[in-house]
């Protein structure tokens, strides 16, 4: 029976009416397990091959290289369900390429039609594909296994092509040449095999070893073929077989990978980012910064801007959908996403924005200056190890003090967290779609803005690298490696772990929960690790920050346990301020409710599919009892949300897709894209929201140097309220105080005998500044005030108080930023 | 371990001499920055995790950054602690390690 090139089985049964070809399985259900069989006269041995099939094998897809000995017919007679494949390239692995392609069970297995291999293996096969294994390959050289087929020469030449591959990639196979595998669909398609020959059974283990996919072997009986004889031959296609391994090996090396697409369509989309970035870029050339409106930046972002993070938007998606798409390629959209997102603040704000990174240059430059440490004057000084380090950098780069890096901070920032999130995301998975669609998830909804110039986030990226190591080097399952290079990247840790433990009072304490939760619950095997940092926090807490420790123990620990108290603060005391203001904090808490609605859907499908989810599971749920430990401020839940996010974002990636496969009728591309664009527009709003008063105006910054210029080292600067951007200069020279706290609460009640504010100010400044005192009152500071409130006098009210006062007297004003003195008399200059 | 690749030592090497030479001539300029960021960041961990020949850039990068940062911040510190900061010689021992490690057979 002849049958037209490109149809199936299926196809020609249905046209001649016979009900015995109609798949086993629904129409609509998808296969679970695909058996890909490729054929070339082989009609003595196909049906042997097809009956002894396991019923697991739910679809089957014969590829036959144009048989002219009735191979198709016997295939039919064996298994009428089969869909025959016909192409015209010879050659095992161009049928092996059309094969994958037609099939669509989530499990692929790949074996011969020659009866070499015994199909009742598969079954065992299926069993070693355990969660978190992408490749199972048989070999017969295992112990349990044999061969009676191969010759003492084949058998050399395996030996000696098998000793190359372990050696050039640190791998302990025991076979190599044999076509005997099963796959998950996901790890074959990020292979893009294009081997046409023998070679390709090398090409797929040298491919999975590069894409770091988690390969086992089976012990298989390899038996002589039942009839007919076979194709190989030895010499040639040995040949072959060490072409592919150099090729693949140069490649590796040049960072190339695997060969990308060719074609007009990968480079019009690589245009893309490029294109999306440059119109990003000169949209935000004319926008002005000075009428910042209470939604925050999103008020002054063109629309030019939205059109390229759309267009961004849409490249990646359709990109994340096309499973020949280069790695590079979404990278390079990932990487142009964190260019938008966090290039923002530097590509518009005249001045560096928050008043804590001009707090960290101010103690860096401290410590640059005097070469020590002053740890009486706060925490900072007894967890240094960031400072330290920017203290060296902005010496050894020339700079005069490290403002000049602030800006930049947030986008070097994340930048830097790509290459850590990336190895996280794949040690959790094979699916490029989860790993990609969870690195943008990341930076779409990180609107915790812990990423400027800070120690946390410093000690985040440190963080990010631990877990990589952890989850990819010792938790199952594991990379194979050799012990030195094992012990290396163990060493590595340990140092990271060190250095965190010298930045941050809070990151060790992440990073502790998160390794004990590996080690507890997910088979880690680095079990001395948690009590080596338990060591390591408590070392340093005794012996290198007994200062801070001796008079503020009870402070840090009365927290503990009080969950009440850091839920209020955390949430209770930030939910309010002006309307503006309460939409960003709306839109924060819509923006976590959507990525952890989506996260417990995505958790839930993979659970139910078998897939692994502990390690992510524990490392999600690991900083959560931080919010015993303290309230931090008021951020503990943010810095919670925080170190919880990579994992999050992984499960709501799994959770989108999920969602879009069970809706049929929606598509992927437009689906995902849709979703993103939202959370995008979220973002937006959430992150930079507060910018008009996290923001800084040239008026403010100057306002602060003009405080520097007039005040003696040894006054008092007094800010009227936060945020502020001073302490950059000068740290230990002032004595630096907020009026809020000098004169904390509501102004008294009227039923009490009234004092006027400026007579309260004047009273308490010269209780705490026999010296002399100096006022400052800003933009950044009323706008504070209008978004959030102090719960005291308004800096409005203060300002215009001060104005009319015959107790204080101008020193400095410019339209932003006002200075005020105490006068020695009343109505007196000076 | 193995010997470093012949492509990254070059690369190692000018990095770090570059940054000494504008260090030394007190150069103000934002070369001068971002070559100490790149040369302190990235250099040092980077030829010490090439001689694990880690096929995986993005893992090569994840663990030349861990290690950059903490032998840095490290070296710094024990400077800053023993009382002898010097900015420095806190760069000329990062050089050390890192021709050391490009050189070592």
């Amino acid at each position: 029976m002849g049958i037209p090139m490109g149809l199936s089985v299926r196809d020609v049964a249905e046209r001649e009416g016979r009900d015995d070809a109609r798949p086993r399985h629904a129409a609509t259900a998808s296969p679970r397990v695909s058996a890909v069989i490729p054929t070339l006269n082989e009609a003595g041995n196909v049906g042997w091959v097809l009956r002894r099939l396991p019923a697991i094998v739910d679809e089957v897809i014969i590829v036959d290289g144009l048989s002219t000995d009735g191979t198709i017919e016997a295939a039919i007679a064996a298994r009428p369900d089969a869909v025959v494949v016909r192409t015209e390239q010879r050659g095992k692995g161009a049928a092996l390429q059309a094969g994958f392609a037609a099939a669509r069970g989530g499990i692929i297995v790949m074996l011969d039609a020659d009866c070499s291999m015994d199909p009742a293996e598969i079954e065992r096969f299926i069993e070693r594909l355990r969660p978190g294994v992408d490749l199972v390959k048989g070999s017969r050289f295992l112990p349990g296994a044999a061969t009676t087929d191969i010759t003492p020469f084949r058998r050399l030449g395996n030996g000696a092509l098998l000793a190359l591959v372990n050696r050039l990639y640190g791998e302990r196979f025991t076979d190599l040449c044999y076509g005997f595998c099963v796959f998950r669909r996901a790890a074959l398609e990020g292979l893009r095999i294009d081997a046409v020959g023998f070679e390709v059974e090398t090409q797929i283990v040298v491919r999975a070893i590069l894409r770091h996919l988690r390969i086992e072997e089976a012990p298989s009986l390899e038996s002589p073929r039942h009839d007919g004889a076979s194709k190989l031959h030895p010499c040639r296609d040995g040949m072959r077989v060490l072409w592919t391994i150099a090729e693949e090996h140069r490649r590796s090396r040049n960072g190339s990978g695997p060969a990308p697409p060719r074609g007009r369509a990968t480079f019009a989309l690589a245009l893309v980012p490029l294109l999306a970035l440059l119109v990003w870029a000169l949209s935000l050339r004319k926008v002005n910064p000075d009428i910042i409106g209470p939604t925050g930046l999103v008020s002054v972002l063109p629309a030019l801007a939205f059109v390229a993070l759309a267009a961004l938007t849409v490249s990646f998606c359709v990109n994340l959908g096309r499973s020949r798409t280069p790695t590079w390629l979404l990278v390079a959209h990932v990487a142009a996403l964190i260019v938008m997102l966090y290039g923002l603040g530097a590509a518009i704000e005249p001045e560096p924005a928050f008043e804590p990174a001009y707090r960290h240059v101010g103690i860096a430059g401290y410590i640059a200056q005097t070469g020590g440490l002053n740890t009486s004057i706060d925490a900072y000084f007894n967890w240094p190890g960031f400072f330290i380090l920017v203290a060296f950098l902005s010496r050894v780069a020339g700079l005069h003090d490290a403002l000049t890096l602030v800006p930049w901070a947030p986008l070097a920032y994340n930048l830097l967290y790509l290459a850590p999130l990336l190895v996280i995301l794949r040690a959790l998975t094979a699916d490029r779609r989860l790993i990609f669609l969870g690195l943008w998830l990341f930076y779409a909804t990180n609107w915790t803005a812990q990423d400027y110039f800070s120690p946390q986030a410093a000690a985040y990226l440190l963080y990010l690298v631990v877990i990589a190591i952890l989850l990819r080097w010792f938790t199952p399952p594991v990379e194979r490696t050799t012990p030195g290079r094992r012990a290396a990247v163990l060493a590595i840790a340990i140092a990271a772990c060190a250095a965190i433990v010298s930045m941050h009072q809070l990151t060790p304490f992440a990073v502790l929960a998160g390794m004990t939760a590996l080690v507890l619950f997910a088979g880690c095997t680095t079990r001395l690790l948690p009590i080596l940092m338990a060591a390591l926090i408590g070392g340093w807490a005794a012996f290198l920050a007994i200062g801070f420790m001796d008079g503020n123990l009870s402070g840090l620990v009365g927290g503990v346990g009080a969950l009440g108290g850091t839920l209020h603060s955390n949430l209770g005391a930030r939910i309010g301020g002006d309307p503006g203001h309460r939409l960003v904090v709306d839109t924060r808490l819509a923006l976590t409710g959507a990525i952890a609605a989506f996260a417990l859907v995505g958790w839930w499908d993979l659970w139910r599919r078998g897939t692994s989810v502990r390690a992510a599971t524990v490392l999600g749920l690991a900083p959560f009892p931080l919010l015993g430990l303290q309230s931090y401020g008021g951020e503990i839940l943010i810095r919670v949300w925080l170190f919880a996010l990579p994992f999050a974002a992984y499960f709501a990636a799994a959770g989108m897709v999920a969602i879009v496969e069970r809706v049929r009728a929606v598509r992927l591309t437009p689906a995902l894209a849709g979703a993103t664009a939202v959370l995008l527009a979220g973002f937006l709003f959430a992150r930079y929201g507060n910018d008009r008063m996290d923001a800084f105006s040239r008026g403010d910054v100057e306002g602060v140097q003009a405080l520097y210029r007039i005040a003696p080292p040894g006054s008092e600067l007094v800010a009227v309220s936060q945020p502020l951007p001073w302490q950059s200069r000068d740290y230990a020279s002032y004595d630096y105080e907020r009026l809020t706290t000098l004169l904390p609460g509501p102004p008294p009640a009227p039923d009490r005998p009234h004092v006027p504010l400026t007579y309260r100010i004047r009273d308490v400044l010269r209780s705490t500044a026999p010296g002399r005192a100096f006022i400052i009152v800003t933009r950044s500071q009323i706008a504070g005030d209008e978004l959030v409130g102090t719960g005291g006098t308004p800096a409005s009210e203060v300002q215009r108080r001060l104005s009319v006062s015959q107790l204080f007297h101008p020193v400095y004003r410019n339209p932003d930023a006002e200075i005020y003195a105490l006068r020695s008399r009343p109505g007196s200059s000076a | 371990m193995t010997a470093v690749r012949p492509r990254w030592s070059v690369i190692a090497l000018t990095s770090a001499a570059l940054a000494v030479a504008l260090a030394v001539a007190q150069v103000h300029s934002p070369l001068r920055v971002l070559v100490i960021l790149w040369f302190v960041l990235v250099c040092p961990g980077m030829t010490i995790v090439r001689r694990l020949r880690i096929t995986d850039p993005a893992a090569e990068l994840t663990l030349a950054l861990g290690l950059s940062v903490a032998l840095a911040t490290a070296v710094a510190s024990i400077g800053l602690y023993s009382g002898l900061w010097s900015p420095g010689a806190t760069l000329g021992v990062l050089v050390v390690i890192t021709v050391v490690a490009a050189v070592l057979p």
